[in-house]
């Protein structure tokens, strides 16, 4: 039951998937190659005193593509669901409706996070190639609330997507602009350092309200 | 013989708005019951009702004797549920679908399936989005038949079909029916496909029930009467004999539950002079129309 | 469906007051901008006397201390060696002060001018630096090609390999192991900018507190153990690098005290410094040469303290004024908002919820709020016991509380009342 939820979710967003793998790659492989031509055209020590300075976040393409992957995947997930209540047909199934929601959530979320991890993982070679370890770990703790932003984004889009009434549909939009907003502030390292435990707390009480929206459209408008 | 739905005193509102007030019907187990009113009376209310998709204001509506708002997984599992308009996942292609749904049907049977496919002129691998509208109705029939529930819900199969899908669609539904305990809950707008399926109908109203009664019955008793009048400006309401009136000139159609005698009466009684009074046949969509009026 | 679904609701609301502590303040704020102060506090040694150039949008003015307001022409000459150069253009640059000639180099050499930011307190960068050659013989300081950390040794990464100069790490670990050092180090401090007369290399504090100075001469490791004790529980240190050598550094503890270390064997001298408050305040010590002005920023204020080169008060001033929380938008702001949520401030460079409480004058919004919290549901019809969960998120929030209720609408049909 789990493999054909999530082979539907899978059906539904395999091009867009593929467009932000694609995109993901882009945006590590420009990173990559800027890189190297800074470490060509300057001096090394020169470069590095630069970034440790005026903390040059050399992989900010990441944060952009993060936020599209997280809106682009709620989206196309549930675009479908919502047109002609499509959604009905999932809640129809002989499941309980909360594990087939949970099901599609968590599909949804994980392939956020093998992007996400396919970023970290891109990232961390480009960082340890041409950068002592400080820089891994500013870049881990700089990227982190990226991600979570992410996964808050794509929550926030099937809160949005699965609520039947809308007025509440644009009001949740509001709200969902306003949390995620909260996750891309600032532009140095580890900027959410002291944050982290709150901005997680945040991502996973977003994820909870999945829930409600769930429960107002099996409820109908009223 | 039991009943597989029961609805009592359900009444709900939109907002402000009431769409009905105490519906009260049963299904019996076994029967083919139409659900049948103009648009806006609240048919689609009460499917989303009945499929647990909305949560009446007040009163009840079980199936196999659950809530129908929260029904157990094993209840769900022996309802098929045709969404209004055949609306069916059309990302996905014609092996794609039936492997999905498969694995959540443990009764499932595959082959009613690929039998109603194997009519179609479509490819295994041909996507829902680029089919016809028939041939998607066929998809999702031949899904619900799969799974071979003992109740079905069909929200206006009709829509968007030509009358030869109409035709395919209640042939393969009456001899679903045919098949032990199984029931049927429809609706439709086009009445005349419904004449000779259903069992028990009920037609709804703007906020109020018009009629539940078996089909037979209700094709049995309920008449129409033509007459010619001299005068065209006599005075006929509506009342507890007359049903509906239908005036064109001086020709009057009156719709009633009552024998002709009783209605030469009743227009003798109130000195209304007539010739020429006889009973027209009416169809199941005649009599539709009759009784709900053509406005 | 759903069990918890009043948990559920609530917890939206609570994500919707969080969302509008943030914005609505700001909002708010943006709509009634304030003006903050800017003062610059000054020591005459004209007129023996505090004088102040006060900045807004529009104009700079000067003033002393009584009051008295100056044109710029005749601000410039009370304070001779903060506009030597310009008064020297002018030929206005005295000869004599207090007896003492004034010679443009010598003024140029004393004045000295440092800052201290309780956001620069608070943030660790990359913990890696370049370690200068302080001893080349070249005119200008250049930069190395290797980079040092000091964790379980000192390790220099060379930038162009990336990898580490084991043959120089193992130099300086040495160096530092001889001198008593314990790794690692917990904070290093220093100039790592190739834009300053000369070089001092770094202080850096132990894993046990002590303080080391290190640098480089002629290749070799400079490590000496500066003595400044464990206890003084060090926040953090400025280093300067003047060429009047008079000090190091300045040490900031955790007491709030403010220390100079010397070039005198790194013996500390106190700075006197009043209402200082390292978290919040920011510290600025202006010198020259005959006195030292010792300067706490706070937020609606100021405290200054001027002393002799020997760090012996001479005279105090300071001033506070009302914030922005007095002005009319501010008083509206505490009766509307029960508590204001900021994720960056001023006084920490990471983003955060910074929460600000208002006062009780925030319960004259809280409690209309909740009335019409209670109106909402009595239309509603739901019963209070059910509302009640709700209706506490709103005297407890206010104005956000209930823009949080009108948002997720839905209250009725609670799991378990049909």
């Amino acid at each position: 039951m789990v493999t054909a939820m999530v082979m539907k979710e899978w059906l539904k967003v395999r091009w867009i998937f593929i467009g932000l793998a694609v995109l993901h790659g882009a945006a590590l492989l420009i990173t990559y190659y800027d890189l190297l031509n800074t470490f060509k055209i300057y001096k090394a020590n020169e470069v590095v005193i630069q970034f440790i300075t005026f903390e040059v976040v050399f992989y900010s393409k990441v944060k952009y593509v993060s936020l599209l992957t997280g809106l682009g995947i709620g989206i196309f997930q549930f675009f479908p669901e919502l047109n002609q209540s499509r959604l009905k047909l999932t809640l129809h199934l002989p499941v309980k409706e909360n594990r087939l929601i949970f099901q599609m959530a968590a599909t949804g979320a994980v392939l956020i996070i093998v992007l996400s991890v396919f970023d970290t993982l891109i990232l961390s070679l480009i960082t340890l190639r041409f950068l002592p370890r400080e820089f891994f770990d500013a870049m881990v703790t700089t990227t982190l609330p990226w991600y979570l932003g992410s996964l808050c984004s794509y929550f926030w889009v099937m809160i949005v997507f699965v609520e039947p009434n809308w007025v509440k549909r644009i009001l949740m939009s509001t709200v969902g602009l306003g949390i995620v907003s909260l996750f891309f502030e600032g532009g140095g390292y580890a900027m959410y350092a002291l944050s982290m435990g709150h901005i997680v707390l945040l991502t996973l009480f977003s994820s909870v309200i999945i829930f409600l929206s769930a429960f107002n459209f099996k409820r109908g408008i009223w | 013989m039991s009943n597989v739905v029961e609805i009592k005193d359900l009444t709900h509102y939109y907002g402000e708005r009431l769409i009905f007030e105490n519906l009260s019907f049963n299904i019996r187990e076994g029967s083919i019951f139409g659900l049948l009113g103009k648009n806006g009376t609240g048919k689609t209310t009460t499917i989303n009702i009945l499929n647990g998709f909305l949560k009446p204001k007040s009163g009840k509506c079980l199936m196999f004797g659950e809530d129908s708002y929260s029904l157990s997984p094993a209840t769900k599992a022996r309802v098929g549920f045709l969404i209004e308009g055949h609306v069916q996942y059309s990302f996905m292609n014609i092996k794609q679908i039936e492997k999905y749904y498969a694995a959540f049907y443990p009764k499932w049977k595959k082959e009613a399936y690929y039998e109603l496919m194997a009519k179609l002129a479509v490819t295994e691998h041909q996507k829902l989005s680029k089919m016809s509208c028939g041939q998607r109705s066929q998809v999702a029939l031949g899904l619900i038949l799969a799974q071979d529930p003992d109740l079905l819900i069909l929200d206006d199969f009709s829509m968007g079909l030509d009358a030869g899908y109409r035709r395919l669609f209640i042939d393969y539904l009456t001899e679903y029916a045919k098949a032990e305990g199984k029931t049927i809950f429809i609706t439709s707008h086009i009445i005349q496909d419904l004449e000779n399926f259903l069992d028990d109908c009920i037609i709804l109203d703007y906020r109020s029930v018009l009629l539940t009664m078996p089909v037979k019955e209700f094709l049995a008793t309920f008449k129409q009467f033509k007459f010619d009048v001299t005068d065209p400006s006599v005075p006929m309401q509506k009342d507890h004999v007359v049903k509906n009136i239908e005036k064109v000139k001086n020709k009057i159609s009156v719709y009633t539950f009552n024998g002709e005698e009783e209605i030469r009466q009743y227009l003798t009684t109130r000195g209304i002079l007539f010739n020429g009074l006889h009973q027209v046949p009416m169809s199941l969509e005649d009599a539709f129309i009759g009784l709900t009026g053509k406005y | 469906m759903v069990r918890y679904i009043t948990a559920i609701r609530v917890l939206l609301m609570l994500i919707i007051v969080l969302v509008s502590s943030v914005y609505l303040p700001d909002f708010f704020w943006k709509a009634n901008k304030h003006e903050n102060k800017k003062i610059n506090v000054f020591y005459s040694p004209i007129l023996k006397d505090f004088v102040f150039i006060k900045a807004d949008v529009r104009q700079t003015y000067y003033a002393d201390s009584k009051g008295k307001y100056y044109t710029r022409d005749e601000f410039e000459p009370l304070l001779p060696f903060l506009n030597f150069r310009q008064l020297m253009l002018a030929g206005k640059l005295p000869d004599v002060i207090d007896g003492v000639p004034i010679r443009p180099k010598e003024v140029s050499l004393n004045n000295i001018n440092m800052r201290v930011q309780p956001a620069i307190i608070q943030y660790k960068p990359l913990q890696l630096f370049p370690l200068f050659e302080s001893a080349s013989g070249r005119l200008r300081l250049e930069l190395p090609p290797d980079f040092f950390r000091i964790r379980s040794r000192m390790e220099f990464i060379t930038s162009i390999t990336n990898e580490i100069n084991e043959e120089k790490s193992s130099l300086f670990t040495a160096a530092l192991v001889k001198e008593g050092f314990s790794f690692p180090a917990k904070a290093i401090y220093g100039n790592p900018s190739t834009k300053k007369p000369f070089d001092e290399g770094y202080f850096v504090i132990d894993d046990k507190g002590k303080v080391f100075h290190i640098k480089m001469v002629k290749g070799r490791p400079f490590c000496k153990d500066t003595g400044i004790p464990a206890d003084l529980d060090i926040v953090y240190m400025v280093t300067t690098e003047n060429e009047l050598r008079e000090f190091y550094a300045l040490a900031v503890t955790k007491k709030n005290e403010v220390f100079i270390v010397s070039y005198d064997k790194y013996s500390l001298i106190q700075i006197p410094v009043e209402e200082y408050d390292y978290k919040e305040n920011t510290l600025l010590i202006k010198g020259d040469l005959f006195y030292r002005v010792i300067t706490v920023n706070q937020e609606n204020g100021y405290h200054s303290i001027v002393t002799n080169r020997k760090y012996q008060i001479i005279s105090r001033t300071g001033e506070s004024w009302s914030g922005s929380e007095a002005t009319n938008a501010g008083i509206i702001a505490s009766c509307l908002f029960p508590f204001t949520v900021q994720i960056e401030k001023d006084t920490t460079p990471y983003i955060d919820f910074y929460v600000q409480y208002s006062d009780f004058r925030a319960l004259f919004a809280s409690n209309i709020a909740l009335l019409f919290a209670m109106y909402y549901f009595r239309k509603k019809r739901i019963p209070i016991r059910q509302a009640a969960l709700y209706c506490t998120v709103v005297i407890l929030t206010g104005v956000y509380g209930l823009i949080a209720l009108l948002t997720v609408k839905d209250f009725d049909d609670d799991p378990g009342k049909s």
